[in-house]
């Protein structure tokens, strides 16, 4: 993400990119990754939790829980925006409208992730999508639970709503996590049991 | 007879209960959970086998849950008290698809399906807005033990508003209306109405869908029913085992992995 917001148009950064993929299909050609029982596919909404950035994701893949998928990648890089071309013969007009369209790509994975998510869902055999607001930044969280409820009439797809935080450990509680994680995964094993007998949950 | 249990280790409270395989409750036993909680998860254990005449080697798989479910040593393994209390109430009520769950420390609420799998649940984030400690910190504000908490609540007649969500500042909330004279029967009843409407706003955000049952210890309080229905508009299912129900959704997990198996001991570490 570094990379994609400090080289984004310049010749290191598409280079850098270029050997990401490479790197990644040889990785995922030869079934090389750091979860290698991969049971349940799942798409992460929300700003990581980096003040236990590592265990966060240990509570996911002890169930072999992988996150294939997230919003934030998009968000936090400036969004799908490739450029906005500027008429200079209406350069007030040209600029105010660059802007605007400029901070809709970026936040249109906040504000409609409906469709984003349920493109994702699809395109990457989804089992649940993981919302995760954090109190230090209510831009990015503010609506998530919304934007949750509007997904699951939308589609029949198991979603967990964790709180905590990107920089304040006093409001990251592992133990309250890891029972909401926990919980998530037996709904989904059941889910998936019932699904294999037949009996939609 | 084979038997299955569940053992629900909570934050205030230690719940057993052991079912034959008619899915029957056999026995259960109580008791406070305290600081030592392996002790405590071996003592309601203990106690249930007592009550029910039941010998230890029958038990053929125990199933912990709650907080302090990775405490219950001699179990086989572990359920969260989420999807216990959703398998349980189903058990008590087959009609229910939404459960709300107060405990001592959180309030759950649950929807689930027709098979009292979880569809979808909420809890109250870290502090203890809404839940058992907040009635806690009004029994000890206003000097009333917590089994009169509600009946002196529903002698209330004009509910004072608590308009703040912390419980600690609901203590300091609770002082400040005695100081203006309210009566305790009005301000406990405000208390209650308190909780109810923060366990509503929980129950909307899985969304609500009827049949409703109430679970947990603070489940016994009859203002808190009361409130609870009132604000929901509707009748919430409780059951006379309420604060059994997810030790006993722990025990019906039990015996889904005895039926399954057959398995005749429980595994390495355990007690037998």
């Amino acid at each position: 993400m570094g990379v994609s917001n400090g080289f984004r148009g310049r010749e290191e950064g598409a280079r850098y990119f270029d050997q990401l993929v490479e790197e990644m299909e040889y990785k995922a050609n030869n079934c090389i990754g750091t979860l290698t029982d991969e049971k349940y596919r799942l798409v992460f909404v929300g700003v990581p939790c980096y003040p236990m950035f590592r265990r966060f994701n240990e509570l996911f893949t002890e169930w072999g829980g992988t996150f294939v998928n997230s919003t934030y990648l998009w968000f936090a890089s400036g969004g799908s925006n490739l450029g906005f071309q500027y008429d200079l013969s209406r350069p007030l007009e040209s600029l105010a409208e660059g802007v605007l369209v400029s901070v809709r790509d970026a936040m249109d994975s906040m504000f409609y992730q409906t469709g984003i998510l349920l493109d994702m869902i699809e395109g990457y055999a989804i089992d649940g999508v993981i919302y995760h607001p954090i109190k230090s930044c209510r831009t990015v969280s503010t609506g998530l639970a919304d934007n949750r409820r509007d997904l699951m009439e939308a589609r029949d797809i198991a979603t967990l709503f964790v709180e905590s935080d990107m920089m304040d450990r006093r409001v990251v509680s592992e133990a309250q996590l890891k029972n909401r994680v926990d919980a998530f995964f037996e709904g989904l094993a059941a889910r998936r049991h019932h699904a294999t007998i037949g009996k939609a949950v | 007879m084979a038997y299955a249990a569940g053992v629900d280790v909570g934050s205030t409270q230690t719940k057993a209960v052991i079912i034959n395989e008619h899915k029957e409750i056999a026995s259960r036993a109580l008791t406070d959970t305290g600081a030592n909680v392996i002790h405590a998860a071996e003592a309601a254990f203990e106690e249930a086998l007592r009550n029910g005449d039941i010998r230890e080697e029958e038990v053929e798989y125990v199933v912990g849950t709650g907080y302090g479910r990775y405490k219950v040593t001699f179990g086989n393994t572990q359920v969260t008290e989420i999807s216990c209390h959703g398998r349980g109430a189903v058990h008590m009520f087959p009609g229910t698809r939404t459960v709300v769950d107060m405990g001592g420390q959180d309030t759950k609420a649950i929807r689930v399906s027709d098979s009292g799998e979880i569809v979808d649940f909420c809890m109250n984030d870290k502090c203890a807005a809404g839940t058992g400690r907040f009635l806690g910190a009004a029994s000890t504000a206003l000097e009333i033990d917590l089994p009169q908490l509600g009946p002196t609540a529903l002698r209330g007649e004009r509910a004072v508003k608590i308009s703040t969500t912390c419980t600690v500042f609901a203590e300091s909330e609770v002082l400040s209306w005695l100081g203006k004279g309210k009566k305790i029967e009005d301000i406990l009843l405000g208390v209650h109405k308190s909780i109810a409407a923060r366990s509503a706003g929980l129950l909307r955000r899985v969304g609500i869908e009827e049949e409703v049952t109430f679970t947990g210890g603070v489940a016994k309080n009859l203002a808190m029913i009361e409130t609870l229905n009132e604000r929901l508009g509707l009748e919430v299912n409780v059951s006379e085992d309420s604060h059994f129900m997810g030790a006993l959704g722990a025990a019906l997990f039990a015996l889904d992995h005895i039926l399954a198996s057959r398995s005749p001991v429980r595994t390495a570490g355990g007690r037998s």
